[in-house]
């Protein structure tokens, strides 16, 4: 288990490390980071490139640059390029500081829409209880209804509804995570719970379904179990892995995948300071979100794969 | 003799066949499927048909009729004659902001965002499909190097790739292509991987090797048909997606950029008339809902009949599906 635990974070540092390194290359063989951060209506453009280039050390060789920025993102004291470029352009602060602030926003509003995603698998049980039946039909037109509504249409639609028709909530905003800030936290939640719910519905129908298929069920059924006993003791327990994955997933789309919620709503988190740091040109606010984004999916697939070990004890790894 | 002749004229012809095949009973015999499979259709004919199917130029501006309801008409324009003619126009689901016809526009609207959909997993898949076959007919290194690569590139959520590919190279319609096809290939690639690798230790394999055939003959004429089912399935699921993503994309501004106009495009042009003219948000909201969803239960439908296990359910119990061996 030890050992298992070791070769599998340094698989997640190799990932994390790869998709750095492939960011380095896009940014600085494939474009030039002082191009890609300039307006194109500057009027000197070649020499403040040129004086740029100088100034954040980028006029030195490819592989001391590269060398420099892994050296910087491991010691953690920068996030960017060179060091002169940790700080934010736009905020004029540190990019790390500014998106680990972000983060628990994010975090909040995920928490809350997945927490909500997960009556999706009672829904899920009870389609499969009988395939192609009423209800299973129903639920499955249902989740794939779910899951094609466009979100951002979503969100206008209901504040359009809930806010502005019916005044019901604010429009958009964000007052702290304390519970007074409730208020602004139920719109983008419900934006962002269907489309959770119905995926969650339909991985569990469909591993469901071929669970009970198996022999175990028989047995169990032969035994005099009750259909409930069955299908939530039993049936769930096997078919977790599936759910469970899924679930990690979705938990790891939505540390950046709220980014349109965030935007409509005006919550304040990780998703909303990429989009204003894309427009604003913002390179190292952009590579620092990209960074403490790939680090919690990471962390998610981590714990994903840890439960995996509990679920079902056969997954000793060698 | 004439028994003969008359067992050949009740031998059913082949379109009567074709129509009781059980698929194609099955097919039909599911209403949500014949339902979302006719849209699929007529949208995919609209958009090849475009100049013929839509009613007006939808980039000709009526500025004076700006913002008319659905079913209403007015006078408008026609500056492409000179001098300039007036006439009456009927506008089947009113005009923008500019004044131009929506249902023109979301014929055009559909057309660019069907093309990115259906291009965007054709290049995805194929990308899959050749390296998903390469790591697991070779094995070894070159599957170590891809699978780390599935690896990197699962990690990152899709529309952060997408948008950090146009932060850097720019939004265009190619480069959102490229969004797509980086974002989607390695579902394609674990798919193709675990089919050729279990195909290749069978016996059909071996026999093809041994009488000589070079690997891309085995690859092209005995593996790659095993693969175009289990494809066509993911791919059927996937053009959904990408649709919804380009759309959110193109909402954000990162997407199509004008003047042309996808549907995500119209949708955020309208957002700003959203209280004073319902119709240019909930159009192309709703034309974007109905294909997506419409895929998404040909996709499933299509997954069901392809399963072994589970389309029994799916066919009708007719005589044909028995003889196809295919029935319960």
């Amino acid at each position: 288990m030890r050992n298992y635990m070791i070769r599998r974070v340094g698989h997640s540092v190799f990932i994390i490390l790869g998709l750095m390194a492939i960011l380095f290359f896009a940014i600085n063989v494939l474009g030039d980071p002082v191009e890609l951060m300039l307006p194109q209506d500057v009027l000197t453009r070649e020499e403040t490139i040129a004086k740029l280039h100088e100034k954040y050390g980028l006029d030195r060789p490819m592989h001391v640059r590269l060398a420099d920025y892994f050296a910087s993102l491991l010691t953690g004291c920068t996030l960017a390029c060179s060091p002169d470029f940790d700080k934010s352009i736009h905020y004029k602060v540190e990019a790390r500081g500014l998106v680990l602030d972000r983060l628990p926003n994010t975090a909040a509003l995920a928490l809350a829409a997945w927490t909500i995603g997960i009556l999706g698998v009672p829904i899920g049980i009870q389609a499969a209880r009988h395939p192609r039946g009423v209800v299973d039909r129903f639920v499955n037109l249902l989740t794939f209804a779910v899951v094609s509504i466009p979100e951002f249409w979503l969100a206008l639609m209901l504040m359009l509804i809930v806010a502005v028709k019916l005044d019901l909530l604010p429009t958009s905003g964000f007052e702290g995570l304390e519970p007074g800030g409730w208020k602004f936290m139920l719109l983008p939640a419900a934006t962002l719970a269907p489309r959770v719910m119905g995926r969650f519905a339909q991985i569990t129908r469909a591993t469901v379904i071929d669970e009970i298929g198996k022999g175990y069920v028989a047995t169990a059924r032969a035994k005099g179990l009750a259909e409930n006993p069955i299908l939530y003791g039993h049936v769930l327990k096997n078919a977790a892995i599936s759910i469970v994955t899924l679930m990690g997933d979705e938990l790891a789309g939505f540390m950046n995948g709220s980014t349109v919620v965030e935007m409509i709503f005006g919550w304040p988190g990780l998703g909303l300071l990429l989009i204003n740091a894309i427009v604003s040109r913002d390179l190292p606010v952009i590579t620092a979100s990209v960074f403490v984004i790939a680090l919690m999916v990471m962390t998610i697939n981590l714990i994903v794969d840890l439960i995996y070990t509990w679920l079902d004890p056969r997954i000793s790894y060698k | 003799m004439t028994n003969k002749t008359a067992a050949l004229e009740h031998r059913p012809s082949r379109v009567a066949a074709v129509w009781r095949h059980p698929l194609i009973q099955a097919f039909l015999s599911d209403k949500v499927t014949l339902i979302s499979g006719t849209f699929i259709t007529l949208v995919v004919l609209a958009s090849i048909f475009a100049p013929i199917v839509a009613p007006h130029d939808p980039d000709d501006g009526q500025l004076p009729l700006r913002h008319l309801e659905p079913f209403s008409s007015g006078i408008a324009t026609d500056r492409s004659v000179s001098p300039p003619v007036r006439e009456e126009r009927f506008f089947l689901l009113g005009t923008d902001h500019l004044g131009r016809d929506m249902a023109s526009r979301l014929i055009y609207g559909g057309r660019i965002s069907l093309t990115v959909g259906i291009l965007g997993v054709l290049v995805s898949g194929i990308i899959g499909l050749v390296l998903g076959m390469l790591a697991g007919y070779y094995r070894g290194l070159v599957d170590d190097i891809i699978m780390r690569a599935v690896d990197i590139f699962m990690s990152v959520p899709l529309l952060l790739l997408a948008l950090l590919v146009i932060f850097i190279l720019g939004a265009s319609f190619w480069n959102i292509i490229l969004v797509f096809a980086l974002g989607r290939w390695m579902l394609y690639c674990r798919v193709c991987r675990g089919v050729v690798m279990s195909l290749r230790e069978q016996a059909f394999v071996e026999a093809a090797r041994s009488i000589g055939c070079t690997d891309l003959r085995i690859v092209l004429r005995h593996v790659l048909p095993n693969l175009i089912t289990p494809l066509m399935t993911i791919a059927a699921l996937d053009v959904p997606r990408i649709i919804l993503t380009e759309s959110t994309l193109s909402f954000l501004g990162f997407g199509i950029q004008p003047p042309e106009s996808s549907w995500g495009t119209m949708l955020s042009r309208g957002r700003e008339y959203l209280t004073t003219a319902w119709w240019v948000v909930v159009l192309p909201g709703t034309a974007i809902f109905v294909t997506a969803l419409s895929f998404n239960l040909f996709g499933v439908w299509l997954r069901a009949v392809s399963d072994p296990l589970q389309r029994w359910r799916w066919l009708k119990r007719t005589e044909e599906s028995k003889q196809a061996g295919i029935g319960s």
